[in-house]
């Protein structure tokens, strides 16, 4: 009889498992007169994966996180897995849209939203 | 904010996961900012060592310190606070700053010398090699 209980109580691979949950990054946002910070945790993302777009007055911040299990290894503790990053934040009128910047370091995006500097235009009164 | 998790030497089980999730609820009902500001690990194991990850986003290397002594690996993070930093208006608080420590006590001792870490966009990544007096020995059965 050939019986590999090794392999039977081997836990099944994440990927072939299930799909990745989508999940709302943990998000800091604060603002200064000329600028909206947005801070999102988005751990394990590669800046190439990540996606800011906006369209209308929405900003939208994607990004995918995957776990490779290690090679060789059983799994012995897990507190996390591979997930979908998404948001959207709805932008007030004063938001420049136009000049919007997006870095990535440690895990951290960081979206800068400028405001757009009210201007007064004065519209002359035409008279008969 | 310090709190230990000890983690069993055994393959996979249905009761492991139901005890993670106890010891997941159990760290939420005790203190929500604990559980707010921990960074989930995932341990692999081969007789050879140990594979840790964790997840701790926008924390840099220098205030991350990670300590060994036998089976048991302190984890102490720093998360700072960024709207401070800009003297700005806060809108929106999600994430928690401060200083954390987690205590694992792992399945078996490690070698302290052999400990590589690397942190790569937030996720760390921890290889523990298993101590020399620590892995199993054959032993030889002499016969007369």
């Amino acid at each position: 009889m050939n019986t590999n209980i090794e392999t039977k109580n081997a836990p099944t691979p994440v990927t072939a498992r299930r799909r990745r949950d989508v999940v709302a990054p943990r998000c800091d946002i604060y603002e200064n007169d000329r600028t909206v910070h947005v801070v999102a945790e988005m751990p394990g993302v590669d800046a190439k994966t990540v996606e800011v777009t906006v369209e209308r007055n929405v900003l939208t911040i994607k990004g995918t996180a995957d776990t490779n299990d290690p090679e060789g290894f059983r799994l012995l503790w897990r507190e996390f897995d591979g997930v979908d990053y998404r948001r959207s934040f709805e932008l007030s009128s004063e938001a420049d849209s136009s000049s919007i910047k997006a870095s990535m370091q440690n895990g951290l995006l960081r979206v800068e939203v400028p405001k757009s500097v009210p201007t007064q235009r004065r519209i002359p009164i035409q008279t008969a | 904010m310090l709190w230990t998790t000890r983690i069993p030497q055994q393959a996979w089980n249905p009761w492991l996961e139901l005890e993670q999730f106890r010891g997941q609820m159990n760290r939420w009902m005790a203190d929500e900012s604990v559980a707010l500001s921990s960074p989930p690990i995932q341990l692999w194991m081969n007789d050879d060592g140990l594979r840790l990850t964790a997840l701790v986003p926008g924390v840099a290397t220098e205030d991350l310190d990670l300590s060994v002594e036998g089976d048991e690996l302190t984890l102490k993070w720093t998360v700072r606070d960024e709207a401070t930093i800009d003297k700005a208006r806060i809108t929106r608080r999600e994430r928690r700053s401060g200083t954390v420590t987690r205590t694992l006590q792992l399945p078996y001792s490690v070698d302290a010398e052999g400990v590589r870490a690397s942190l790569a966009s937030g996720r760390l990544e921890v290889d523990l090699p298993r101590a020399e007096s620590d892995k199993p020995r054959r032993v030889e059965i002499q016969s007369n």
